[in-house]
């Protein structure tokens, strides 16, 4: 060893010296990303979490530090409770029922022997109108006297209702016109996930004498779909809790605050009411709930649904 | 017993047959190997034994019974997977479980929490845990029934996916190239531990494969498919020493069957470019062209002189115990390779010398690759 040529030594030498200046260049090439990271993203939301904290008003000159009163304000507000409850719940019709819909959609789709990119563009075209628009035709179709839901009805001579107006049915009209809008997305994820199981598993259960059905679902498409599944039960969870745009076309969260959603109090509050101190309040609680069914995914879920 | 009759099958994709007319008598308790190239239609007559595909006409017999009405779960077969095809959320345990567990157990026996409290289940799970226990123990993986698929190696794996297959005893065994995934290593071990498999769980095993090392090393006969047709059914030795197809016969051995482009004269002597080769054809016309067959270890070469093939040695390859000689004829350019014994004396580099072989090693074929039968080695 003692005849180590200055040849050898030279590249270990050089490694000594090597991590200082990439490191700089590697923070020069990361600067522009994250600037902009900065500026749009964790800029904003320190704002909004300094907002929380004062009484500022839109428009208004000054501002003042008021601690934890909005937050305080927050919890003895009835609209409040009743505007996370409301959300709740839309979550907990809508992301079910999309989810199920969606693969349910899915896997009937992907049995077809031909039409399928037909079907799954008849299935996809809510997600891609606009939704205010469509919340309009909605509206027409809800409409109390000449709505075409109520003229089916009637014609089989079932109980009419006033949809949008009727304090227990509202939501859950919301909540259909949601799973109506969504569904489709989650159609698109699934078959793509169909697409990717290998078929070498179904003949292994073929062979195996797993019967075709509901026990072949449930030994491989199922498993198989489990990352899928994850990722458009979150993306839907999240989505869920975003409702804004029906509320706003169709009901304004009446009647009586029955269908007050988070994102809808928040707006109201910042830009009907100008209290934007608040209304930041509130989004730092949406924006915590958001947070935390992201954490419960990475966390926990993902990995018990990767085999790998 | 479970000897397998295939029947005249054809079968097309499209418009590309696949299979033309293909018949094969597998004997109970055999290791067949289906062997050919990517493309020569093996693995579609496995998946077709397999009731994966459906053939478009012939018939598939197993143990006497037709199998073309049956769904592959009713056939008593099982087959390992090139990709293995573990369920990749189950334990090895539960996926070598697999075919038991369906068969034996109830749709309500089955069920994740309610399936064991439900009558009779507790009985049938301990003896189906005996059988997966004894399975794992004979391929030497009882210590890993815990893991997923994505926690073993390469080897596991196949051991698994082998697990899965011989727990219910069935009595064929398909086999659809199931080494091609491991590294060289391992896929020798493997090849002789799947042989000694064959022996103890005495079922018939067809074995797909394009690897011609694993189909002489394991099994009883090989079966060489080209193009949709079986060319050759026999033992590797006779598939070897004696090929019917030139295509069977450049199929097989490593390095490939020297070729030399040869015709013959009036009296059926063999002339390559006009040199008699020492050879005559049994049945033979003036004229005829034909194709000589001479595998590496038959060649020798010889000092040059006039009457003989003149060959020039352009180079070596070192195999250990062995040296493979390449060398370029005169007369027709075509290259040949021998397979020398390293400890012999080697013709040097651009060395000019006569190309000798063994007479009754040479192998003659037709235009159309059909086998010529040679007679008695001719004077001159």
């Amino acid at each position: 060893m003692a005849e180590l040529s200055p040849r050898l030594l030279l590249p270990m030498q050089r490694r000594a010296t090597l991590p200082r200046w990439p490191l700089r260049v590697g923070h020069a090439l990361a600067a522009p990303a994250a600037l902009l990271m900065v500026v749009l993203l964790i800029g904003p939301l320190a704002v909004v979490l300094g907002l929380s904290l004062t009484d500022y008003q839109l428009g208004a000159d000054g501002l003042a530090f008021i601690g934890l009163d909005n937050y305080q304000a927050m919890w003895a507000d009835r609209v409040f409770w009743k505007s996370l409850t409301n959300t709740a719940l839309y979550s907990m019709a809508v992301v079910p029922g999309s989810v199920g819909l969606g693969l349910a959609a899915a896997l009937l789709i992907h049995g077809l022997a031909r039409g399928q990119a037909t079907y799954r563009a008849i299935f996809f075209l809510p997600v891609m109108a606009t939704l205010i628009a469509m919340a309009l035709v909605w509206e027409f179709m809800l409409h109390p006297n000449f709505g075409l839901v109520n003229l089916g009805l009637r014609g089989l001579g079932l109980q009419t209702h006033n949809w949008l107006n009727e304090e227990g049915l509202a939501l859950w009209v919301l909540a259909v016109i949601g799973i109506w809008q969504g569904f489709g997305f989650n159609m698109v994820l699934f078959s793509a996930g169909l697409l990717g199981i290998p078929r070498q598993l179904y003949e292994a259960a073929a062979i195996d004498g797993v019967p075709a059905g509901w026990t072949r679902f449930r030994l491989v498409t199922w498993p198989m779909l489990a990352p899928v599944t994850l990722f458009v039960v979150v993306v839907s969870s999240i989505k869920s809790f975003q409702v804004f745009d029906t509320v706003q076309v169709l009901t304004k969260g009446g009647p009586n605050k029955a269908t007050e959603v988070l994102v809808y109090t928040l707006y109201a509050e910042g830009f009907e009411f100008f209290r934007s101190g608040y209304a930041s309040a509130v989004t730092v609680i949406f924006l915590a709930i958001v947070l935390l069914i992201t954490l419960v995914k990475t966390r926990w879920l993902d990995r018990r649904v990767h085999y790998t | 017993m479970a000897e397998i009759r295939i029947r005249n099958l054809h079968k097309s994709f499209g418009a590309t047959p696949v299979l033309k007319g293909v018949s094969l008598d597998v004997r109970d308790g055999e290791f067949i190997s289906l062997v050919g190239p990517s493309g020569c239609g093996k693995s579609t007559l496995l998946r077709i034994l397999a009731g994966l595909e459906t053939q478009d006409a012939g018939e598939v017999h197993m143990a006497g019974r037709c199998m073309d009405e049956l769904a592959p779960g009713a056939r008593d077969i099982a087959m390992v997977f090139q990709s293995y095809a573990l369920y990749p959320h189950l334990s090895v345990r539960d996926n070598i479980a697999v075919p038991l567990a369906v068969r034996r157990l109830s749709r309500w026996q089955r069920l994740p929490v309610l399936g064991p409290l439900w009558p009779g289940s507790r009985e049938t799970r301990r003896q189906i845990d005996t059988e997966v226990m004894a399975a794992a123990q004979l391929l030497d993986i009882s210590h890993l029934l815990a893991r997923k698929p994505g926690q073993l190696s390469g080897g596991q794996r196949q051991r698994t996916a082998l697990g899965r297959a011989m727990v219910r005893r069935p009595q064929v065994f398909l086999m659809d190239e199931p080494l091609s995934n491991l590294d060289a290593n391992l896929r020798v071990q493997m090849r002789s531990e799947i042989a000694a498999l064959h022996r103890k769980v005495s079922g018939t095993f067809v074995y797909v494969t394009h690897d011609q090392a694993e189909a002489m090393t394991m099994s009883n006969r090989l079966a060489v498919m080209l193009g949709g047709e079986l060319l050759q059914v026999a033992n590797p030795a006779e598939i070897y020493f004696n090929p019917v197809n030139l295509k069977v016969a450049e199929f097989l051995g490593n390095p490939r069957l020297n070729r030399l482009s040869c015709e013959t004269d009036g009296d059926g002597r063999v002339l390559h470019r006009g040199v008699p080769v020492g050879l005559r054809l049994a049945a033979g016309r003036e004229g005829q062209r034909l194709t000589l067959g001479l595998r590496p270890e038959a060649l020798r070469f010889a000092p040059w002189s006039r009457a003989g093939v003149r060959a020039t040695i352009t180079g070596h390859e070192h195999l250990g115990s062995e040296v493979l000689v390449h060398a370029e004829l005169a007369l027709g350019g075509e290259f040949v390779v021998a397979r020398c014994d390293a400890l012999d004396a080697l013709p040097e580099r651009g060395a000019v010398l006569s190309l000798t072989f063994e007479p009754g090693r040479a192998l003659a074929f037709d235009a159309e690759g059909r086998r010529l039968a040679l007679s008695e080695p001719a004077h001159g």
